[in-house]
């Protein structure tokens, strides 16, 4: 098993594309995928699920992989959030409200 | 949070007529400019924006149900419309099964992400109950779609 924290660095944190991309991503794998955010967790391999865990900008999640090709799944994935999903535009122009942790 | 703090009523469609993702798009949209809520200028460019980020990752979530969304200066809130498909839209999903139930969210555009995401949450809530996201995409009528709606939110 490989554990691995990310953080959702991109200005439109963690929504829906960015859970579609996640899930895309793991289904590829054997191995079992899940993302936690404070105790709650979500499939990776599911779309739906993940979405239970949007967050927002600097928020913390962890990556658990766990099979014969544990450590390319956990990859691809980190590497999703490091590359803040190759897109920001859903991001607010101007924000008029501080964003923050729920 | 109650689905009526951002469904608008007037924009719920149970018998939509589109058969591709555009159109789909295209009819949810304009539903919410009918409800006044959005200005009927900004539905090309709103399909438009739409359509161009599912190009890049699909709001379809599995099971039939999509989630595409958009932001919107015309907007003053986060409304969603809802729309339910018989037949069903092809809309990329990664299960390859066509789109029957649709929640299409505008949030304006200055609006943190927060009052977003949780509709957003509340929405894939809802939809993890396999019972309610069935349920839905059975229904022909506004009014059921509302009372299954409040049914819903009692389970939430």
């Amino acid at each position: 098993m490989i554990t691995k924290e990310v953080t959702v660095t991109n200005n439109a944190g963690f929504h829906v594309r960015c859970s579609s991309l996640v899930a895309q991503s793991a289904v590829k794998y054997q191995s079992d995928i899940v993302m936690d955010r404070n105790g709650k967790r979500a499939d990776c391999k599911s779309t739906l699920d993940m979405l239970t865990l949007m967050c927002p900008k600097d928020a913390k999640l962890v990556i658990i992989a766990s099979g014969s090709d544990e450590e390319q799944a956990i990859s691809e994935i980190v590497s999703l959030f490091e590359h803040k999903f190759y897109e920001d535009e859903f991001a607010p122009t101007q924000s008029s409200n501080p964003t923050t942790e729920s | 949070m109650a689905f009526s703090d951002f469904v608008l009523k007037e924009a719920i469609l149970p018998n939509m007529q589109a058969t591709t993702a555009e159109d789909a798009l295209r009819e949810l949209v304009q539903a919410i400019v009918a409800t006044g809520s959005l200005d009927a200028s900004e539905v090309d460019a709103t399909v438009e924006r739409i359509l161009e980020r599912e190009a890049t990752g699909s709001t379809a979530l599995g099971g039939g149900a999509a989630t595409p969304h958009d932001r919107n200066s015309s907007v003053s809130k986060v409304v969603t419309a809802i729309g339910i498909s018989a037949n069903g839209v092809p809309f990329n999903a990664l299960d390859n099964r066509p789109v029957k139930l649709f929640f299409l969210t505008l949030t304006p555009h200055t609006l943190a992400n927060e009052p977003y995401f949780q509709v957003m949450r509340y929405i894939a809530k809802s939809l993890r109950d396999q019972e309610f996201t069935r349920y839905m995409m059975q229904l022909s009528e506004i009014s059921d779609v509302l009372e299954l709606l409040e049914e819903q939110d009692g389970k939430n």
